[in-house]
């Protein structure tokens, strides 16, 4: 056993790579499990574990310590290198063999050597020669510093997990790509390449993913978008890729049903919707959108949402306000859905987000975008949109789902919203007025909205006809006997070619009908209301509501196709 | 029931209009996929529809199965010509076994390229 004093100590402690390290975990953090720190309780205590005590617990002591390092300027202090001991559970072992030198009274404390490690920054190259602003924004290229996601100081506290699955809802992935292979899911109950569907679940060989037009297990990517999206979400780190992605580590899951030419079917992405629900998804990546309302594509969502599953969604690219018009699926009034719009590196609104601030939920970086493509298994290309907006939000997801993995969908979703970085120009234009960002996400736990009880319609859509009515009822129960009308939240979707042929009211099951439309919008299309009553009476809300459309003039038809009512929570 | 003097020509012409028409029937311009990314409608049966009412309804419309969606309890079918798509779309609405027809709409992506 040898004794000698290193002034530098520390230093060397904290130089070693934390992967290159052996450690267990004491109380949830990293440490050494054959070195300790201590403190003697006399000067010259060290002496007594040389080997020079005749005291046999404490020379039993002394046989199990390889040798003692003093510090030099820190009195009584050292750290105790212990002889190697690997039976059992090591964290066990260690907590034992601290026990045992705490009780010889030789030392005034002794406590674990925990592992100290620098923060967390990849070499990716592309991280570190700035082009990957959107994770970190020194200002380079004109940017404005800490216009970002704010990742870095989040990679101290969580790279990921590859328990976390994050399917992107697109064009595919390639995930031969050098910087994705390694991140990508693989499914548990599929032996690959044996030409059978080995887990029984409709698709033969789908070891990443699936392809919805075809309906095979292979999400190869033809068009580079799925895959541009994936390198952001979880580009994998410090390898020969030059790309990162917001979550080093993460399972990812490519879900193809957009073709080579950037479109695709309500159908085929209900599709994909329904197999990462099957599968266990926890993040679902949609930069995607387009159509009117589709109920198909509404329930399949719901469906996600019960599953417990994040929904994030691009905002859209039109430069337009949501809250006026609609864009699908972002606008779905779902619980699980985020809304993304994009932001430059200087922190301003892309000229062609689309924004709304009942609507649209919060901001990421959607402009110069440099990210993995599909042309070949080290393609790169710089994107812009609010496609690639949506897969730094869920990233960040991915990074907070990993820490906290009993987080419900509500949340996950309450952290990202509710912890955002500000910024101006989101400030009106969307529901949280920031950024998304991974370090609040993570520091900040929030409580979720308590939701309103919701009251839905059944046996919808009914056609209206041309000059004709239709009615729709509601039955609302257990609801407070006295309820202010204006706390309560209509939505309605009504299809129509020519919207100033309608009338529409809702009558209570008590007191006046509400008038919700009245031959307004001359020939616009569709009446898509989501908003609180707006009568101040109080009534008992409990019984039948009835929702009464009329066409009053020629020519054009339409479709009642959902409405409900929301409650609010009792207080 | 006097016979046209042209009536041999008239009869390659006949025959070609007839199996013009069947083609279009048969395979209507905006419905030229095989389940893929062509045009498609999507219905939605209730829970309680039978396999017998399903195919009680694919035969009264012509519907041609692309896919089914077994979570969704709906099914993708070969688009309807565009002339009777509309009317046809209602008339499944109002069927006791149909949640709902809507036509499978195109999204794309939302990026700038």
């Amino acid at each position: 056993m040898a004794i000698f004093t290193c002034a530098a100590l520390a230093v060397c402690a904290f130089t070693l790579p934390a992967g290159a390290q052996d450690t267990v975990l004491i109380d949830g953090f990293a440490a050494d499990p054959n070195t300790v720190l201590v403190k003697f309780a006399s000067e010259g205590g060290e002496s007594a574990i040389e080997g020079k005590s005749r005291n046999p617990r404490i020379a039993k002591i002394a046989a199990k310590i390889r040798r003692v390092k003093m510090f030099r300027n820190l009195r009584r202090q050292a750290v105790i290198e212990l002889r190697e001991d690997t039976t059992g559970d090591r964290a066990l072992r260690l907590r034992e063999r601290i026990q045992d030198l705490q009780q010889s009274g030789l030392f005034e404390y002794v406590e674990p050597d925990y592992i100290v490690t620098k923060s967390a920054t990849p070499t990716d190259a592309a991280f570190t020669d700035g082009r990957l602003w959107g994770l970190r924004n020194t200002g380079q290229k004109g940017g404005k510093t800490g216009a970002d996601v704010e990742s870095v100081t989040a990679w101290d506290q969580t790279t990921g997990s590859s328990n976390v699955i994050v399917g992107i809802i697109d064009s595919g992935v390639r995930h031969t790509h050098q910087d994705l292979e390694g991140n990508m899911w693989l499914n548990p109950g599929e032996i690959a390449n044996n030409g059978l569907d080995d887990d029984d679940n409709g698709y033969v060989d789908d070891i990443h993913g699936i392809n919805a037009i075809t309906g095979s297990g292979d999400p190869m990517d033809d068009d580079g978008h799925g895959s541009h999206c994936a390198g952001t979400i979880g580009a994998t780190a410090n390898d020969s890729g030059v790309h990162v992605g917001v979550a080093w580590n993460v399972s990812l899951m490519g879900l193809k049903f957009l073709s080579a030419k950037g479109s695709g079917k309500n159908s085929n992405a209900i599709e994909c919707i329904d197999y990462a629900i099957e599968m266990g998804v926890d993040v679902l990546n949609n930069s995607w959108g387009g159509g009117g309302f589709s109920q198909a594509l509404f329930d399949a969502i719901t469906r996600s949402r019960e599953a417990g599953i994040l929904f994030v969604v691009a905002a859209s690219n039109e430069g337009t306000n949501n809250d006026t018009k609609v864009r699908y699926p972002s606008g779905f009034a779902i619980a699980n859905i985020i809304s993304v719009a994009a932001l430059d590196r200087t922190d301003k609104l892309a000229s062609f987000s689309n924004y709304g601030a009942t609507s649209v939920h919060l901001g990421a970086p959607g402009v110069d975008i440099y990210s993995t493509t599909s042309d070949s298994d080290s393609s790169y290309d710089t994107y812009d949109g609010t496609s690639m907006a949506a897969p730094h939000v869920s990233g960040v997801a991915a990074l907070v789902k990993s820490k906290f993995p009993s987080l419900t969908v509500a949340e996950l979703k309450a952290r990202l919203v509710n912890n955002t970085r500000p910024v101006t120009a989101l400030n009106g234009r969307t529901i949280s007025g920031g950024a998304v960002s991974a370090k609040r996400a993570l520091d900040n736990s929030t409580t979720p909205p308590v939701e309103g009880t919701i009251f839905t319609a059944g046996s919808l859509p009914k056609n209206i006809p041309d000059r004709g009515t239709v009615t729709s009822t509601l039955n609302v129960s257990g609801q407070p006997t006295s309820v202010a009308l204006n706390s309560v939240v209509l939505q309605l979707n009504v299809s129509h070619t020519y919207v100033g042929d309608l009338i529409i009211t809702l009558q209570p099951p008590r007191g006046s009908a509400i008038s919700l439309w009245n031959r307004a919008g001359k020939g616009a299309n569709n009446v898509i209301l989501n908003q609180s009553l707006t009568s101040t009476s109080r009534i008992n809300p409990n019984g039948t509501w009835t929702l009464t459309v009329q066409d009053r003039a020629a020519d054009d038809t339409g479709v009642l196709n959902s409405w409900s009512l929301e409650f609010p929570a009792a207080p | 029931m006097r016979i046209p003097i042209d009536f041999p020509l008239r009869i390659p012409v006949f025959s070609a209009v007839v199996i013009l028409v069947s083609a279009l029937l048969n395979n209507p311009l905006d419905a030229e996929d095989g389940g893929g990314n062509g045009a498609s409608v999507i219905v939605a049966y209730t829970q309680e529809a039978t396999s017998q009412d399903i195919t009680k309804i694919e035969e009264k419309y012509g519907l041609q199965l692309l896919k089914a969606l077994a979570a969704a309890n709906s099914r993708v079918y070969r688009a309807l010509p565009s002339r009777i798509q509309e009317q046809t779309l209602r008339a499944l609405g109002s069927e006791k076994a149909v949640r709902y027809a809507e036509v499978d709409q195109e999204v794309t992506t939302k990026e700038e390229k």
